[in-house]
């Protein structure tokens, strides 16, 4: 296939500027790539025709409906009140979402897409917004992700990520580093260092309860159809408005603005692109409603931690003394034998009074093991 | 048997605290004074039970706050002495403005935990927020 040159933003600039565009464009590290390397990075297979149309009518349908519909939510509860606004990013002046990513070329955008999100909801559930954990798109994409059809070339399908994010889990990135030509070793010790989440909903279509997941756990994953516009947008809202279809991608949506009939999402095209790596894209645009939406349960972990003991807690039950360590908030000492839970607790009441980190073992909300030197 | 010295002998005349449940075991009966007993909190717990509470300048959310057993009253403060007799789970605390509290005896490693939580709270002079009903604390926080 020829190489295409880099997009004409001088026309699109004028075509912005005639249809009175609610965003910008901008010479983005992207739009300087020239035409294949921009389309590799769209790692979500289209659908067939039809289809496609089809999902892009029910979001303009759906675009039409009030902000404060009352909706169903994934298990099948009613959604009352939503918020008018949501930004993971500004929740009480604290940020849950972790830095920008840079995808690279390669078609892996469902790896970081729902690894974003994994990694939002784990810092956002347990109210931590220092808990910046990053996990290993490296690991989910070409090490669990090519036994279900995973490769650069044709792209992946979010659901099967998913799957791995719960059946297998995900180390993180300094056990096993990103790059986009693939290759690299695994950390024998991933087990130890882990996050598996417990479960995901589809909330395809389901424009409260995609709401609600926000609310509650701080992003969503979600596909979208490209056009060529949408690799120079700069800042604003971004709607369609000039060129061709250019392929079907994957990202994390971290909030939305009914003033502003927007989602917020968080791309992977590195800092150079968008606005600092963040976009905005109207309601009803480009299927993102409609297309493979999914919200995260909850996220397990499992590592060491070096950790300030911020307070400790007991009750009148045996065996249930607990810590609330830095940046990961409580969890409960071990109790699998008469004494080890108030061992565990003098050592912690040492590294408390002395305000000295503990080093620990934290196995899903659970302290397994503790140094305190 | 009860401890004799108290942390400011300038206050107070002498009182006696009943335990609700002392189980016959004896309290403590000299206070600092300036015990105002505070009216019987609500114990929410039910099972084992997990912290509902976020350190101060920590807004409760997530696991912590769909963990929480049920709205708890709590007292805060600091402890002003400690007390164990020759008795079975009966270790005391001072909580100072307060007065004399007894640590939960219905579990014996229960009573430990909260005992050295108390102690490191007077160790490091820091505040405990406890949950108590007048007598017998229940559950007990130190920040």
């Amino acid at each position: 296939m020829a190489q295409e040159k880099a997009l004409d933003l001088s026309a699109l600039r004028v075509e912005l500027d005639r249809q009175g565009a609610t965003w910008r464009s901008t010479d983005t590290t992207i739009a300087m790539l020239e035409e294949d390397d921009r389309r590799v990075r769209l790692g979500v297979p289209l659908p067939e025709g039809t289809e496609r149309q089809a999902l892009l009518d029910r979001s303009k349908v759906l675009a039409e409906l009030p902000a404060a519909a009352v909706g169903i939510s994934a298990d099948g509860g009613e959604i009352g009140a939503i918020g008018a606004s949501f930004d993971a990013r500004n929740v009480g002046g604290n940020s849950y979402v972790t830095p920008i990513k840079d995808q690279g070329s390669c078609g892996s955008c469902v790896a970081f897409g729902t690894v974003a999100t994994t990694e939002t909801t784990a810092a956002f559930q347990r109210g931590q917004p220092a808990l910046k954990i990053d996990l290993s798109e490296q690991q989910l994409f070409f090490v669990e992700g090519p036994a279900s059809g995973a490769s650069c070339g044709s792209g992946w399908w979010p659901e099967l990520a998913f799957g791995c994010l719960r059946d297998t889990g995900v180390t993180f990135e300094d056990y096993m580093p990103y790059n986009a030509g693939g290759g690299g070793t695994l950390n024998p010790d991933w087990p130890n260092r882990l996050a598996k989440i417990t479960g995901f909903q589809t909330l395809t279509g389901n424009v409260p309860a995609m709401k609600q997941h926000l609310q509650s756990h701080g992003a969503i994953s979600a596909c979208f159809i490209v056009y060529q516009d949408f690799f120079s947008y700069g800042s604003g809202v971004y709607h369609h408005v000039s060129g061709a279809e250019a392929g079907g991608h994957c990202i994390s949506i971290i909030g939305y603005d009914d003033a502003q009939g927007c989602w917020i999402c968080k791309n992977q095209w590195g800092t150079g692109w968008g606005d600092g790596g963040f976009f905005r894209i109207a309601y009803g645009q480009c299927g993102i409603e409609t297309w493979r939406v999914h919200g995260v349960d909850y996220v397990n972990l499992r590592m060491w931690v070096d950790a300030l003991v911020r307070g400790l807690w007991s009750n009148e039950s045996a065996d249930n003394a607990w810590a609330y360590l830095d940046k990961l908030g409580w969890a409960r000492l071990a109790h699998a034998a008469p004494n080890v839970n108030l061992s565990m607790l003098t050592e912690l009441t040492s590294s408390r009074l002395r305000s000295q980190p503990v080093h620990a073992f934290h196995d899903n909300g659970q302290v397994t093991e503790t140094y305190v030197f | 048997m009860s401890p004799t010295k108290v942390k400011d002998s300038s206050a107070a005349p002498r009182r006696t605290v009943t335990p609700a449940d002392g189980g016959g075991a004896p309290s403590p009966t000299i206070t600092p004074g300036q015990t105002a007993i505070k009216p019987p909190g609500s114990n929410g717990a039910t099972g084992p039970g997990a912290p509902d509470m976020a350190p101060p300048g920590i807004e409760a959310s997530g696991v912590a706050a769909v963990q929480a057993p049920g709205a708890v009253s709590t007292t805060s403060a600091k402890i002003g002495g400690l007390w164990t007799s020759n008795n079975a789970n009966n270790a005391w605390c001072y909580l100072n403005g307060i007065g004399w509290r007894k640590l939960s005896p219905a579990n014996a490693s229960a009573h430990e935990a909260l005992l050295q939580l108390a102690r490191l709270a007077r160790d490091a002079n820091a505040t405990v927020q406890s949950e108590e009903d007048g007598s017998v604390i229940h559950q007990m926080y130190v920040w």
